[in-house]
């Protein structure tokens, strides 16, 4: 049993696309679809003092395995499901290529591969953390944004791509100001975005 | 799908897959060559090779490459390189794209068709190729002279840098058009004039507790320091200053944003340098006694200097008003620079007579009791010869380790306390009367006197109105920046990049801005301006350092060739620098065939799309009789070549990588895959070509072309018995601390004082060649820059500001009709320059060119987000996406640079479309080095409508209509996905 998740330090996140074709590379995604995105988020405000404005953010956005994931509770054939580890998964045996799943997913983090008829999103690179390794787009982060762990064990814990924990190597962060998720709807998205100093545009 | 990622389908297949890939790092011996120097090969395994990557430009990101049945898999970093924290950028994994892509170039080519047409390309071999090549090259030359050749080059592959040195012998031209001028080359060219070529670097690797980007942003580019290094110190570091009229990427978190205007850079550096210089900031003991503060200008004096010139590539009659002994005395020594001492109420000098070394083969340093010292103090620490072995400096200058803020795997380096003085006190500011040799009077005033004059003249409160930066912000800056966090040391040097060089003003700018990091005590310091890390090890095929055959011919040598290089009568300034020809007078030549007409050309990771006017180049390109172009892709310069060749990726290709900033790493670039088909390695290319002209190329005489193991071997050969051992220890070990390797030279600071800053790269160390002081005529760091002085008079000696001709002061008519200002040329993360356009990976995510622009001024132009627009100027217009951006200010907008669309036909590849220098105004450039204006001049900008956009479409088309790549569902996106057949053939 665990709670897998990612944790992402917005303000080290510099929009640097890295994350994509770290994604591609593993996963074997097809051209034209994505597992993994990142957005700006802002400004939405003219700057002051003489200053264009500041106050934005990169985010990246994947499947956030939520914990009560709406995919999952749509899904006619248990082709979705949700993993002991946390992660929510799709066994391709089973899809249908229905995209009920994607319709309901309120992140949009799913697409149906073309070719295979099949629906496909961030898996948290399964093959990887299954032996001990981080995902891909952990490892590949350039600004050091993106970390992986078990909530369970408390987000200090979470690991990155050169040993390092969260916790030893990241700045300080308020943990109820600037600990934030994508907007819940019900679902519980597990994974956690810290942004400091800046604006979270998104509703809790 | 045929698929050989480890990917989640293959995962239980190949789930022990990674586990033995993981102790490849162990079992190096496995991962090396059997055949020559190529590490990958073997069917059916799979293997993890350190190497080195080369997706852009301008970074030794270490990485990892996995092969997999002899195809390159997976590319990450390499988490043991210290230098760069395992940094892996999209490029850098696109790069996997780029190796195995359906449009590389296989097999050289030949043209049928005429140029202006699709070329028509026919496969022929390499003898053919060569013996066009050489014939093409000989007939221009007989034709109109080898000044009608010119040379273009790039940095897109490190080992392709001939055409930097102009193809010497062969070509025997004073014209290399590279695109170093607009990028470094101008950094480089005032680090030449003002300290060291090169210094322009700050070790941002050591983490100084004050971080400065200053127009740029590396987090996205990797331009000097890898995205990772570079978000980990504006993270660590205790202040951030951004620069930039823009917020950046990383910008957003900036502690200080000092958004100035564009081009604005020397008022709002010489405003900081004012205000280090009134709160009492400035490191005295380093300014007075290795900076030129306290030589003396007199006003009145007729120019004079040494009767034995100072050598950079050319030599140079120095021309100074600063006063010398020999202006007092009869028999007074020309190199004796006066000061005027407050302890004895006299003048005493200092002697730079080391400054003749190289012109006077009489003169030997080491042997001139009063060589580089001060009138009445010791003589400096004579070097004795003790070589690489010992740490000569630590035995002989005490001081202490150095304590930055290194990550791990990185050493400290030497700090030897900065010397007093004993006896004088060198007067910083005063007028003092003084008496020539002729019985004259004149008024000496001491250089720091006049920088600080000219500092306040662009004070916090006076510049506001020219930088438009509020001078308490400026202040507030310049505070934090001069004081000092830790006693011993700076706070840091600034990492300043390229846009301060393409406003049209760029010497000045980076004058200005070296002289902050001077003054405030960071030249050479920790984390601070300490230039390319010195390793006597050469890219290859890079400038000078070559393995170059010995009786080769350079136009160097040639003072009536190098007379014709083209911008030289306008750019006085290149008699001394030399290294190029100014690209707008290039073009200039193309178009109207005056002063001569250009002819020839070999391209070599060059493009036309980069500096001056691109439709000028390529009307340059289309009248030339001869070219050709060794590449990688058809793209649009390619596509204007007689004869291509088919050029290797990083993937394929070994080289030895040392940084060739102040990272201080040395590693290898180590070949992964086999190369495909008919292509070769860069070097080897030259070198074939050379052969087939029948000139020598290899330093051996009695061995003119050696083998590329013995090129490699020969290399490496100040670090290691040979290429092939290198590589095994570097399989395992990883990368190399040059700190610990060179520990005299790029292991200790403020080498100006132990003397290992002036000895060249290559140079062993010895007593005549370890001399305290800088490659200057003056062997300071000047502030007073005597060479520029020289050729531009003595206005130009202090850094100025001095806007382009096109500026809205200068031409406020022009910007009636063009009112906005037009900022190009950022850093797009997914490309590097011209690159990677037909690279799936990075095309999907930014499939089209975007203008930024401030969403107020986009409501009023009816603009909104994802518009096409056009932008459009006096020389050229063009289309690029609307990006609404409250990053940016009003009446500023930030286009993106060197656009064209692989997907569009040939030859032109939909260059006119987007390609932003288009817009370019030819005629004007930086009156000291050349570097075109590609930034900050005014356009208008409107929305793309059916109406005004051909074929009724905002969208760009191609000739006959059809839409470019604007989408990441676009199916030809997936008809550039690798391909890795055919490449054995
Ligand atoms: S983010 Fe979407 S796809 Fe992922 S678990 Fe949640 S609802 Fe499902
Ligand atoms: S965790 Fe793995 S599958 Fe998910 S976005 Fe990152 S790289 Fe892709
Ligand atoms: S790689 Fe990291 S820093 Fe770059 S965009 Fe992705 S999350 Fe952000």
């Amino acid at each position: 049993m665990a709670r897998y998740a990612l944790a992402i330090d917005c303000n080290r996140c510099v929009g640097c696309m890295a994350c994509n074709g770290a994604c591609k590379m593993v996963n074997n995604v097809p051209i034209g679809s994505f597992w993994n995105k990142v957005l700006r988020i802002g400004p939405n405000e003219p700057g002051q003092d003489e200053v264009p404005s500041h106050d934005f953010y990169f985010l990246p956005v994947q499947c956030q395995h939520c914990e009560n994931p709406e995919c999952v509770k749509v899904c006619p054939t248990g082709a979705s499901h949700r993993l002991p580890d946390g992660t929510v998964q799709i066994d391709k045996g089973k899809c249908i290529g229905c995209q009920f799943c994607a319709m309901s997913c309120p992140y949009g983090v799913r697409y149906l591969n073309e070719e295979e008829r099949v629906v496909e999103k961030c898996t948290l690179c399964e093959q990887q953390i299954a032996q001990g390794e981080l995902p891909q787009c952990v490892t590949n982060c350039v600004g050091m944004a993106k970390w992986f762990g078990d909530l369970d064990e408390g987000i200090e814990s979470f690991r990155g791509p050169c040993g390092e924990t969260m916790g030893d190597f990241c700045e300080p962060f308020d943990g109820e100001h600037d600990v934030h998720t994508l907007t819940d709807v019900g679902n519980r998205p597990s994974f956690l975005y810290i942004l400091r100093d800046h604006t979270w545009q998104g509703k809790e | 799908m045929g698929s050989l990622n480890l990917s989640r389908r293959s995962f239980l297949k190949t789930a022990a897959a990674t586990a033995v890939a993981a102790n490849l790092a162990l079992n190096a011996e496995s991962a090396l060559a059997e055949t020559s120097h190529t590490a990958a090969d073997g069917a059916g395994e799979v293997k993890r090779i350190r190497s080195c990557c080369r997706g852009c430009g301008k970074m030794e990101c270490g990485v990892w490459v996995t092969v997999a049945n002899g195809r390159a898999v997976k590319i990450e970093g390499d988490e043991t390189a210290p230098h760069t924290m395992g940094s892996c950028c999209n490029k850098s994994v696109s790069s996997l794209q780029a190796c195995y892509h359906p449009d590389r170039l296989y097999h050289p080519m030949k043209r049928t068709n005429p140029k202006g047409e699709d070329p028509g390309w026919v496969r022929i071999s390499w003898d053919e190729a060569l013996d066009i090549i050489v014939a093409g090259v000989q007939q221009v030359k007989d034709k109109y002279g080898g000044q009608s050749l010119f040379t273009m080059g790039g940095t897109g592959r490190i080992w392709s840098m001939s055409p930097y040195n102009g193809y010497d012998s062969w070509f025997m031209t004073p014209n290399n058009v590279v695109a170093w001028q607009v990028c470094k080359g101008p950094r480089h060219f005032a680090s030449a004039l003002t300290s060291e070529f090169n210094h322009s670097w700050s070790a941002t690797v050591e983490r100084p507790p004050v971080f400065t980007i200053w127009a740029s942003t590396p987090e996205g580019s990797n331009y000097d320091e890898a995205g990772r290094s570079v978000v980990d110190e504006a993270m660590q570091a205790q202040t951030f200053i951004s620069v930039d009229p823009r917020t950046t990427n990383l910008g957003k978190e900036a502690d200080i944003h000092l958004a100035l205007k564009g081009g604005t850079d020397t008022p709002l550096a010489l405003a900081m340098c004012h205000v280090i210089i009134e709160n009492d900031l400035v490191d005295w003991k380093f300014v007075k006694r290795w900076t030129n503060a306290c030589f003396l200008v007199v006003d009145d004096k007729e120019p004079s200097g040494p009767p034995i010139p100072h050598t950079y590539n050319a030599t140079t009659m120095v021309k100074t008003k600063l006063l010398t002994q020999a202006d007092l005395q009869e028999d007074g020594s020309p190199w004796k620079y006066m000061v005027w001492d407050k302890a004895s109420n006299s003048l005493k000098w200092f002697n730079a007579s080391a400054d003749q070394a190289k012109a006077n083969p009489d003169y030997d340093p080491a042997t001139d009791p009063e060589c580089g010292i001060w009138e009445g103090e010791k003589p400096y620490k004579r070097y004795d010869g003790s070589g690489f072995e010992e740490h000569w400096s630590k035995e002989n200058f005490p001081g202490q380790w150095g304590e930055a803020n290194v990550r791990e795997g990185h050493m400290q380096a030497w700090s030897p306390e900065l010397d007093d003085f004993e006896s004088i006190d060198p007067a910083t500011e005063g007028a003092f009367e003084v008496t020539f040799a002729d019985g004259t009077k004149h008024t000496a005033i001491p250089v720091w006197q006049k920088f600080a004059e000219r500092c306040a003249e662009y004070a916090p409160e006076k510049s506001e109105s020219i930088t438009g930066v509020p001078a308490e912000k400026v202040t507030e800056a310049a505070l934090v920046y001069g004081t000092r966090v830790d006693p011993r040391w700076g706070n840091g040097g600034i990492m300043y990049q390229l846009a301060v060089e393409h406003h049209g003003n760029a010497i000045m700018n980076c004058r200005a801005i070296e002289l902050l990091t001077a003054i405030t005590g960071n030249t050479d310091g920790p984390g601070g301006q300490r230039g390319s890390t010195k390793i006597d090890v050469t890219y290859m095929g890079s400038f000078d350092s070559l393995p170059q055959s010995p009786l080769l011919d350079n136009p160097k040598f040639h003072p009536e060739i190098m007379e014709k290089q083209l911008g030289r009568d306008t750019h006085p300034l290149f008699a001394w620098w030399t290294n190029w020809a100014n690209a707008n007078t290039v073009w200039e030549a193309g178009v109207t065939g005056e002063p001569y007409p250009v002819k020839g050309c070999v391209c070599q990771s060059g493009d036309f799309l980069n500096m001056g006017n691109t439709t000028m180049a390529w009307d340059t390109l289309a009248q030339l009789d001869f070219m050709f172009d060794i590449d990688l892709w058809h793209h649009p310069t390619a596509e204007m070549a007689d004869v291509l060749l088919p050029a290797q990726h990083w993937l394929e290709v070994p080289s030895p990588r040392q940084s060739q900033g102040s990272s201080g790493a040395l590693g290898l670039c180590v070949p992964c895959v086999e190369p495909p088909a008919d292509t070769r390695y860069d070097p080897q290319i030259v070198e074939d070509l050379y052969e087939r002209a029948g000139l020598p190329w290899g330093w051996d005489e009695d061995n003119p072309y050696p083998t590329m193991e013995e090129i490699l071997d020969h290399t490496v050969r100040k670090v290691g018995p040979s290429w092939k051992e290198l590589v095994e220890e570097f399989q395992e070990n990883g990368w190399w601390d040059v700190k610990k390797l060179r520990p005299d030279d790029w292991g200790t600071y403020y080498r100006f004082q132990t003397g290992f800053m002036k000895k060249s790269m290559a140079e062993d160390p010895t007593p005549s060649n370890v001399i305290p002081g800088f490659n200057t005529p003056t062997m300071k760091q000047e502030i007073w820059c005597t060479i520029m002085e020289t050729y531009h008079g003595a206005e130009d000696a202090l850094p100025d500001y001095r806007p382009h001709p096109d500026t809205i002061d200068k031409n406020p008519e022009l910007w009636k009709e063009y009112p906005v200002h037009c900022l190009t040329g950022r850093r797009i993360p997914v490309y590097f320059h011209s690159e990677h356009r037909q690279l799936p990976w990075c095309r999907e995510v930014w499939p089209v060119p975007r203008v930024e622009i401030n969403p107020d001024d986009a409501a009023d132009w009816g603009i909104e987000q994802g518009d096409w627009v056009w932008i459009e100027s006096p020389h050229g217009k063009i289309r690029q996406t609307a990006d609404l951006y409250y990053g940016i200010p009003r009446g500023v907008i930030n286009a993106e640079h060197m656009w064209w669309y692989p997907e569009m036909p040939a030859p032109e590849h939909g260059w006119r479309l987007s390609a932003v220098n288009q817009l370019v105004n030819n005629d004007i450039d930086d009156p000291h080095c050349g570097a075109s204006v590609v930034r900050g001049y005014p356009v208008k900008v409107y929305k793309a409508t059916p109406e005004n956009s051909p074929f009724g479409n905002p969208c760009p088309c191609s000739d006959d209509g059809v839409e470019i790549i604007h989408d990441a569902s676009d199916p030809r996106l997936k008809d550039w996905a690798p391909v890795y057949e055919g490449r054995d053939q």
